[in-house]
């Protein structure tokens, strides 16, 4: 996977990203981490082309984001804090629906797909339960299943844990680790420290909107900078108690 | 605890029924229904007619509203403010009024003179915007994030109507619908002034008639809530089984 930002910035009501530039190249799960409204949630969504820069440029494996957006997105694929499945639709339907209606595949070929991805994602059994009648993680897990039956190049992932509770978390995340070889190249988003050096393998640590850390996942070990020593140290106090 | 509640309701129902026979026996000593009775076929007619003009106008004004929904939902400004002027307009007039334009400006420039397919026309063009506002503010209830996982996705914007926004829409729809039904029915008395035999206006011909008039207006009244108040039960219904078990 290749990343190119350059003095990416992103404006709401007040400056979100500030002049965020980056040059990424030959790695396949890039972890984004900081503090709550650290800018890291927007980061992502730039990247995936869910939301455009205020100013800037994003190029990934080649592709202009915002200009040449369609084509990027399909090669792409991205897992919400909420599952964001479709609520009157079953687990196996909100998968197909997408294969079938909007990717162009026949029926059966869209159904088998779906269930080939949600039994991937041990969900064999839930396949005609709609959302609402399944658990937090289920659903999770089902949409990154149809996070993966678009058979993207590179999938997004922004805290696929933040909705649920710690056991349901521990589920989806061991689900996420277990696609580590799949050979598709993560992006992601969390706050899960040990997830983090167990699936990254390489890692952007932001603060008050800007990158202030980059590097291969062994900079966790040796931070050089105050902000990502205190993160590490709080994150991993949290989990000492 | 169920009796009792069965027992309390029937109580109200009892006093408003004693209530309205209190009333009716001050005005007339000696109520008569025979005239009624003896054409109580153009009285079923009229009834007939009322609720076939009011479900004809609810689709047709269902349709029409939700071709307004869709434009009061455009990005483009100039069909928005096409939306926004014509729900303006026909909310600013009362429908009696609106019935005599359509009748006496519209029908005569158009050079249509069937009073059913005008009268039709002025509560199609009345309920529009009601309808369009209960499209609205279902739509609104809808979870937003699914809008950006159709836009992520690249769904067409008919598809998103089709496969997602619609089936969502249709069941918490229904209270709405049968609520703007009821109004319709309720607003086809008005067509009595341009002389369409809907059940109003038959039933101000056999009082003219009978010279029985508290009688007319008694029958009038009960018909409007034997059609209205099962109606009303019924969204009522559907409301509450939506609350229990969601979508």
């Amino acid at each position: 996977m290749e990343i190119k930002m350059n003095h990416v910035s992103k404006t709401y009501d007040k400056k979100v990203l500030d002049q965020v530039s980056l040059s990424i190249s030959g790695y396949k799960t890039i972890g984004i981490i900081g503090k709550s409204g650290c800018g890291k949630s927007t980061l992502l969504k730039l990247m995936a082309g869910i939301e455009p820069a205020s100013q800037g440029q994003i190029t990934i494996n080649g592709l202009d984001v915002s200009k040449e957006k369609r084509t990027y997105q399909d090669q792409i694929s991205m897992v919400f804090q909420d599952h964001n499945l479709f609520p009157h639709l079953s687990l196996e339907e909100n998968i197909s629906l997408i294969l079938e209606k909007v990717k162009g595949k026949n029926k059966t070929e869209a159904q088998t797909r779906a269930r080939e991805e949600l039994s991937h994602l041990h969900l064999e059994d839930q396949v005609d339960k709609k959302p609402d009648h399944v658990s937090g993680g289920q659903a999770q897990r089902a949409s990154i299943a149809r996070a993966l039956a678009t058979d993207p190049d590179i999938i997004f992932m922004d805290e696929p844990t933040a909705a649920l509770d710690p056991l349901l978390s521990k589920e989806v995340l061991q689900a996420v680790l277990a696609l580590k070889s799949s050979g598709k190249a993560f992006v992601f988003v969390t706050h899960e420290l040990d997830f983090l050096q167990g699936f990254a393998d390489y890692v952007i640590f932001m603060d008050q909107g800007q990158v202030v850390e980059q590097g291969p996942v062994a900079i966790l070990k040796a931070p050089q900078s105050d902000q990502l020593q205190e993160f590490l140290f709080k994150e991993r106090s949290i989990y000492d108690h | 605890m169920k009796y009792s509640k069965a027992i309390q309701v029937g109580l109200a129902g009892l006093l408003y029924f004693a209530l309205g026979f209190f009333i009716l026996g001050q005005v007339s000593d000696n109520l008569d229904f025979t005239y009624f009775k003896m054409n109580y076929m153009q009285l079923v007619k009229a009834a007939g007619l009322t609720l076939a003009l009011s479900l004809a106008a609810t689709f047709s004004s269902m349709v029409l509203g939700f071709m307004l929904f869709l434009l009061m939902e455009a990005r483009n400004v100039f069909l928005k403010t096409l939306a926004s002027i014509y729900k303006e307009i026909i909310m600013g007039t009362p429908l009696l009024v609106l019935v005599f334009v359509v009748v006496y400006i519209i029908g005569l420039a158009l050079g249509i003179r069937d009073k059913v397919f005008l009268g039709f026309l002025a509560l199609t063009l009345y309920m529009s915007p009601y309808m369009a506002n209960s499209f609205s503010s279902v739509y609104r209830t809808l979870d937003r994030n699914q809008f950006i996982v159709m836009d992520f996705y690249g769904f067409k914007a008919y598809q998103k109507y089709v496969y997602v926004i619609l089936p969502q829409m249709f069941k918490p729809m229904i209270p709405g619908l049968l609520n703007n039904l009821s109004g319709i029915i309720k607003g086809t008395s008005i067509l009595s002034t341009i002389a369409i035999s809907e059940i109003f206006y038959t039933s101000q011909v056999l009082s003219n008639q009978s010279y029985r008039y508290q009688e007319g207006y008694f029958i009038l009244w009960l018909v409007y809530l034997l059609i209205t108040v099962p109606l009303s039960q019924v969204a009522q219904y559907i409301s509450s089984r939506g609350t229990r078990y969601g979508n």
